[in-house]
């Protein structure tokens, strides 16, 4: 390779990173920036300023209502996905062929189109007669959202998992559940840990589905949803603002706790893989 | 390691392991009941007819006679159809050489590159949707820009509102779902193979061509399915972004619930869309296999 | 947000609860904030229950209101006809002449909504003379009582478009080449059907047959690249027009109201077709538990102290005596009573005969 194209190639790739780099920040950058901006319409040029719009944002009390209430979704759908994607898990691994056969079954929920899911939800719980709300509505939803997601995540971690301790163990006459406590679950836990964190950020980005089937209450998408599309406050970017620290915030505790529990560089796809 | 198994262990841990099958249970009744259940539901109701006062238990094929007679509605598809390919085609474009350049290198830059790769897709997926608005808007920094520089005197007005301003709201959206699998399929390849090419006197063109791209294809191919059907169901950005012509099949269906009471077409469009998204997963699923498909979304 | 705590009024509670909501275990479980008055979820223009007219509302009819956000009439119908939908919201505050079929079923024992006991409303005996046929009645029962009265038209920019501007006195503002790229349509396919039907001529648009129907899609297809992009909320409509991205914009009473109080040069067209004129009721679905605060809603809706604020904070008109007494004649004249007096031309939104094939139609103008 000649030097100049030598050359070449490292300026056309500094030139490609740069552009990459900025299609993803500025608009975040902006953002930030027309937050603090002293104007009722959301965009430049920008005149004196302000944080008032933060007050605005907390003033009523939806924003932590919406906070509250994607919080204790998210916390109920992913452990109640998680456990039952586990039990599922620790069902199948003795089954290859019949996981095999299984899996197209467990990931129609990833595969349907989200539009196509809030609506079929809507007729569901519609003919049923049950009242749209968070519970039990969109926690089922939830739910059925992030099993998939879990099954795919705890699967390898019980494929190829040496069963002879526990073989050994119920031979001895411990229980299974005891076996599953004092020997399969300490082994998995961080796995199952990571599970549930990523559920949670999973749940607490749904929208479409969500959108749907939540009735009058507000989970934080949907807040936003609102905020955009049906009042278009003016203080809608230092919303964005706030749920973009919290998030962050959230999810840097996440990834520090799953550093610990897998005491290496953690698996960084457990970031927000949000499905729209 | 149990070395010695005797047929009366063999038979006792067949045993366990059928009773371990009844854990299944539970799961796969979720599932079940509100995935299953619920499409089949969807799937009778769009041969029922729909009247002024609401759903009628009327058996009719009517619905999707009106789909298909229909250019409204089979422009929509086909629009979908189209928007989708093309984002797929650009987000590949925008993802790939990220994934390459950051899959070559090593040690702390690449864990504080991959971070940065990963920040903005920790902000909520509608706040993502909406960042282009003050970006793409007659009051958006780049008019604003534009006018400062001199270029423009007035705001120009086809930034936004329009299927160019959709392309870029999804591929912002979508930008991950390329890029994990293909940095994934990238990350794991032997560089001695590179090596090998150059050794033997191939440029790195073609060493690319030859070696490293070939084997970086079922990540390609994962992120392709994966964005191309999120991009069939996008409702978010054509709605935020689209403007007056660029209906998808997602806002066509929301429309049929949320404006005209029509539940009985609603569903057969939704039944539709649900049925081209599967056929197109199934095409891939066939090519690649499940768990391969899926790499970008596991762990 | 830390760096802006000094100006922040967040309470101790306000606190805590972000704090265990942004992620922290919650560790005091559900804990409901207390409440002693019954909440009622509502479904109507949210401006009707927006800052200054909630309070209203809440205090008079002892309740706290939760509402849904509203999208447009025919979304509001389609979400009571829908299965269970009679259960979902305990009022609904509907444009009567649009939702009085759909609502009243097919034939009697058919009906989506429930009676209402006018002893439990009594500043329904204050409704205006003018507006005695808007309530919805069959055989001796009432199940709306007439409480907003509003117009729709066309709103614009008044720092760019002269009031003295005759595009200012004609529907034709929003459909022909003057103000092209800097137009913004309604996303309904009921309120442009019935105002480009006007703009052509049709003296009853509601009744279009299938040839007229396609004539006027036509019509909206042949002028949809003068518009920059249509609006599906209020809110979103006022915004467009504020952030300068369109000129002008098909608007209700409530889009001007919202422009007027951020202190925007909003102009209101006096369309010569005659602009869409619309009085709302409330009405309680049949299957909601609430009913006596259902009922308290709706008559705090009609009583005197919300007929004095609504106009000034929704733009609508009181239908209760109240409404016109209250303001001046010119104020009067400006926020549109001329209509109820006959000095300016309207035409009463109905609903349409054959809606499928408008929604159609109109799918056909959105993806044209």
């Amino acid at each position: 390779m000649s030097l100049q194209r030598g050359f070449r190639w490292v300026w056309a790739r500094t030139v490609y990173v740069t552009i990459f780099f900025a299609f993803l920040y500025v608009p975040i950058f902006v953002l930030c920036l027309l937050s603090f901006n002293n104007s009722s319409v959301v965009g430049f040029p920008l005149r004196t300023f302000t944080t008032d719009w933060y007050r605005d944002a907390l003033a009523s009390g939806q924003l932590i209502d919406a906070l509250w209430n994607s919080a204790q979704l998210g916390l109920a759908s992913a452990l109640t996905g998680t456990a039952l994607a586990l039990m599922a898990v620790l069902g199948l691994r003795n089954f290859p062929r019949l996981s095999a056969a299984a899996l197209p079954f467990v990931v129609l929920p990833i595969v349907m189109p989200a539009i196509v899911t809030g609506v079929v939800m809507l007729i569901f719980f519609g003919l049923a007669g049950i009242k749209f709300s968070l519970f039990p509505t969109a926690f089922v939803v939830h739910v059925t959202w992030v099993l998939p997601f879990a099954f795919l995540s705890l699967y390898p971690s019980l494929e190829g998992f040496d069963r002879s301790i526990e073989e050994a163990a119920m031979d001895l006459g411990a229980k299974p559940f005891t076996v599953f406590r004092r020997i399969v679950f300490p082994l998995i836990r961080p796995a199952v840990i990571s599970t549930v964190l990523f559920a949670f950020t999973l749940s607490f980005d749904e929208f479409v589905r969500t959108f749907f089937v939540v009735g009058s209450q507000r989970t934080v998408p949907v807040h936003l949803w609102i905020l955009v599309t049906e009042e278009v406050a003016p203080f809608l970017p230092a919303v964005g603002v706030i749920i973009m620290i919290l998030t962050l915030t959230t999810a840097a505790l996440g990834f520090a706790s799953s550093s610990l529990s897998f005491a290496r560089m953690p698996k960084v796809s457990h970031a927000k893989e949000s499905v729209p | 390691m149990v070395v010695n198994q005797s047929p009366h262990d063999e038979a006792r841990a067949a045993t366990r392991s059928a009773h371990a099958l009844l854990l299944t249970v539970p799961a796969f009744g979720w599932l079940f009941i509100f995935t299953i259940v619920p499409a089949v539901m969807l799937t009778v109701i769009s041969f029922w007819s729909s009247t002024a006062y609401g759903i009628k238990r009327e058996w009719t094929l009517e619905n999707y006679r009106t789909i298909f007679d229909n250019y409204v509605y089979v422009g929509t598809f086909t629009r979908t159809l189209r928007i989708a390919a093309i984002t797929t085609l650009l987000t590949l474009l925008a993802a790939y050489p990220m994934a390459l350049v950051l899959s070559r290198l090593r040690g702390g830059a690449k864990t504080v590159i991959l971070l940065l790769v990963f920040l903005p897709f920790w902000t909520s997926y509608v706040v993502r949707s909406f960042l282009w608005l003050p970006m793409l808007g007659r009051n958006g920094l780049i008019n604003f820009l534009l006018i400062r520089a001199g270029i423009v005197e007035r705001p120009v007005d086809w930034l936004i509102y329009n299927e160019g301003a959709v392309y870029i709201g999804l591929v912002y959206a979508y930008m991950l779902f390329m890029f994990l699998p293909i940095y994934q399929s990238l990350n794991k390849q032997d560089r001695k193979l590179e090596e090998a090419a150059s050794d033997l006197g191939a440029t790195p063109f073609q060493a690319f061509r030859r070696v490293i791209f070939p084997l970086s294809l079922p990540g390609v191919f994962s992120g392709c399915t994966m964005v191309f059907l999120f991009a069939c169901g996008a409702y978010v950005t054509p709605q935020i972004l689209g403007g007056a012509s660029t209906m998808m099949a997602g806002n066509v269906i929301s429309s049929q619930f949320q404006i005209s009471n029509n539940w009985a077409l609603g569903a057969a469009l939704s039944v539709t869309l649900m049925v081209m998204v599967l056929l197109c997963f199934a095409l891939s699923a066939w090519r690649l296999g499940l768990l391969q498909l899926f790499s970008g979304a596991r762990q | 947000m830390t760096r802006n705590d000094d100006r922040l009024t967040v309470s101790r509670r306000d606190v805590v609860r972000l704090a265990m909501a942004s992620g922290l275990v919650p560790l005091t479980g559900l804990a409901a904030y207390g409440q002693t008055r019954p909440e009622i979820e509502v479904l109507m223009t949210n401006a009707l229950v927006g800052p200054g007219l909630r309070e209203v509302v809440e205090s008079e009819a002892n309740v706290k209101i939760t509402d849904a956000p509203f999208r447009t009439v025919t979304d509001s119908i389609s979400r009571l006809l829908a299965p269970s939908g009679t259960t979902r919201f305990s009022v609904m505050h509907l444009q009567v002449e649009v939702a009085r079929n759909p609502v009243l079923g097919e034939k009697p024992g058919e009906e989506k909504v429930a009676p209402l006991d006018l002893a439990k409303i009594p500043n329904a005996a204050n409704i205006a003379e003018t507006f005695k046929n808007n309530f919805i009645r069959r055989d001796d029962k009432t199940y709306a009582v007439p409480g907003t009265f509003g117009f729709d038209t066309v709103i614009y920019n008044a720092s760019e478009v002269p009031d003295a501007d005759p595009y200012t006195q004609s529907w034709g503002m929003l459909f022909e080449d003057k103000y092209a790229g800097r137009i913004a349509w309604f996303d309904s396919a009921m309120h442009m059907f019935l105002c480009a039907g006007l703009y052509l001529g049709k003296q009853k648009p509601e009744t279009l047959t299938g040839a007229e129907l396609n004539e006027v899609a036509d019509f909206l297809i042949k002028k949809k690249k003068n518009v920059r992009t249509f609006w599906t909320s209020f809110a979103q409509g006022a915004s467009l027009i504020g952030s300068g991205e369109v000129v002008c914009a098909y608007g209700p009473v409530v889009m001007r109201a919202n422009l007027e109080r951020r202190n925007f040069p909003v102009g209101s067209a006096w369309c010569k077709e005659g602009v869409l004129s619309l009085v709302s009721g409330g009405i309680i679905p049949k299957d909601v538990p609430d009913q006596d605060a259902a009922h308290a809603i709706i008559n705090a809706m009609i009583g005197p102290e919300y007929a004095k604020r609504l106009t000034k904070i929704a733009g609508y008109l009181s239908c209760s005596k109240y409404g016109a007494s209250l303001i001046s004649p010119e104020e009067a004249k400006r926020v549109g009573y001329g209509i109820l007096d006959g000095t300016v031309k309207h035409h009463g939104i109905t609903q349409p005969s054959n809606f499928n094939a408008w929604v159609e139609a109109w799918s056909r103008v959105k993806s044209a």
